[in-house]
């Protein structure tokens, strides 16, 4: 008996009530052994290879078989080929070589910092970018592993993949792990108990100085991403549990908070930025104010 | 006393963790040394962690004026000193809201 999940044309953010449904019946499902259909499917982010992953992870962890369904079209089938996704998952691969190399899927199970170096030095080879930029994506990367390392109590570790779209002038990346959640994380601070909604959790995060580091002085990681998103007028996506927060940075109508309940919780952080490879990202301080 | 990161971390980042030896090799000398000289060697650190771990805790404890005056940082890129300055602001506003005992301006004033 195998449970079919039959993925979507398009694995992107914008589709994350279907793929999250489809993830936590991967993870719940009760038979052995789970299909993961990816026939129909044409284009994967960042975000849905992470939560593919994962997934599919999760899944052999549990002691689950998983059977992989390739993509129809050649093209995707070349990009999943090219990035290590067969590798990753351990099915046999085509051996295709994406042409510009400046993309990353890794399983990591401790902060791996040499990581970073090693995105920022393949990135900073293909594609021209400000110091701003760069110091940006660093930080983010820094960052965002921290967190997953120390509020997420995962035991498998994080998902992290960065991709650059040259022709948009864009990358975009995104970090996931499969642990407790950002509104648990920060119940189990004294100043956040009372705190219920995932929503309100995520957007509460993001603020400065809001840690569930009991003792310690920290929380201004998620600050200074959506600070720099804010002036590279790009996208930032926080998941956990039945939350989704967008702040939207570009176009005219700049939206600076969107929040929607999702229809499936995600045992889980993802976190997922659009990044503006063209435009400035060094923020700015406050006040003016320099010490140094 | 000259502290460089590059030396201390023996590796091309910088983690929490180097940032914590830092703050501990600051607080250990603060009263003995006169000016700390905290040379980056050009290198690109981008980590609030490191640099709240290291740095930012002690605008919890110090003044401005003492900060400046004992600390001196060398060959840093433009980037982290955006970022270290923004920390320092951050921790010194904190400190302000008296959410970490009295605020730097009571202390100025006292």
């Amino acid at each position: 008996m195998e449970y079919h999940l039959q993925y979507p044309k398009l694995q992107t953010v914008a589709f994350s009530n279907i793929l999250l449904k489809l993830c936590h019946e991967a993870r719940t499902s009760e038979t052995e052994r789970i299909v993961f259909d990816l026939s129909k499917t044409e284009f994967i982010t960042p975000f849905g290879l992470v939560l593919l992953a994962g997934t599919i992870l999760e899944c052999l962890d549990q002691r689950k078989k998983g059977r992989y369904g390739r993509p129809q079209k050649y093209s995707t089938r070349k990009f999943l080929s090219g990035i290590g996704f067969n590798d990753f998952i351990r099915v046999p691969d085509e051996n295709q070589l994406i042409q510009s190399p400046n993309v990353q899927l890794k399983r990591i199970d401790a902060i791996d910092y040499e990581l970073t170096d090693t995105i920022l030095e393949v990135f900073t080879f293909h594609i021209n970018m400000s110091e701003g930029v760069i110091g940006s994506l660093k930080l983010a990367l820094n960052e965002l592993m921290t967190n997953a390392f120390d509020h997420s109590e995962s035991s498998r570790g994080c998902y992290v993949c960065v991709q650059s779209y040259p022709g948009a002038g864009k990358i975009r990346l995104c970090i996931a792990d499969f642990g407790i959640g950002i509104l648990e994380s920060l119940q189990k601070s004294p100043n956040f108990e009372g705190l219920t909604g995932d929503n309100d959790a995520i957007m509460l995060a993001v603020k400065e100085e809001v840690t569930s580091r009991v003792g310690k002085t920290a929380g201004y990681g998620l600050t200074h991403i959506n600070r720099f998103m804010e002036v590279n007028e790009g996208k930032m996506h926080i998941l956990s549990g039945n939350g989704k927060v967008m702040w939207d940075y570009s176009g005219p109508k700049k939206i600076r908070e969107k929040s929607q309940t999702m229809h499936f919780s995600f045992g889980g952080t993802i976190i997922n930025l659009v990044i503006n490879v063209d435009k400035k990202g060094l923020y700015f301080l406050k006040e003016e104010e320099e010490y140094f | 006393m000259k502290v460089n990161i590059q030396e201390l971390r023996g590796k091309k980042t910088v983690t929490r963790e180097d940032g914590a030896r830092i703050h501990e090799i600051l607080s250990k000398n603060w009263d003995e040394v006169t000016v700390f000289r905290i040379d980056f060697d050009n290198i690109l650190v981008a980590s609030v962690s490191f640099m709240d771990e290291a740095f930012g805790q002690l605008a919890l404890r110090h003044s401005k004026n003492d900060l400046q005056s004992k600390m001196k940082f060398e060959n840093m890129v433009d980037y982290d000193r955006a970022l270290l300055n923004d920390i320092l602001y951050s921790r010194f506003r904190q400190k302000g809201l008296g959410e970490n005992g009295p605020s730097f301006k009571q202390e100025k004033a006292g």
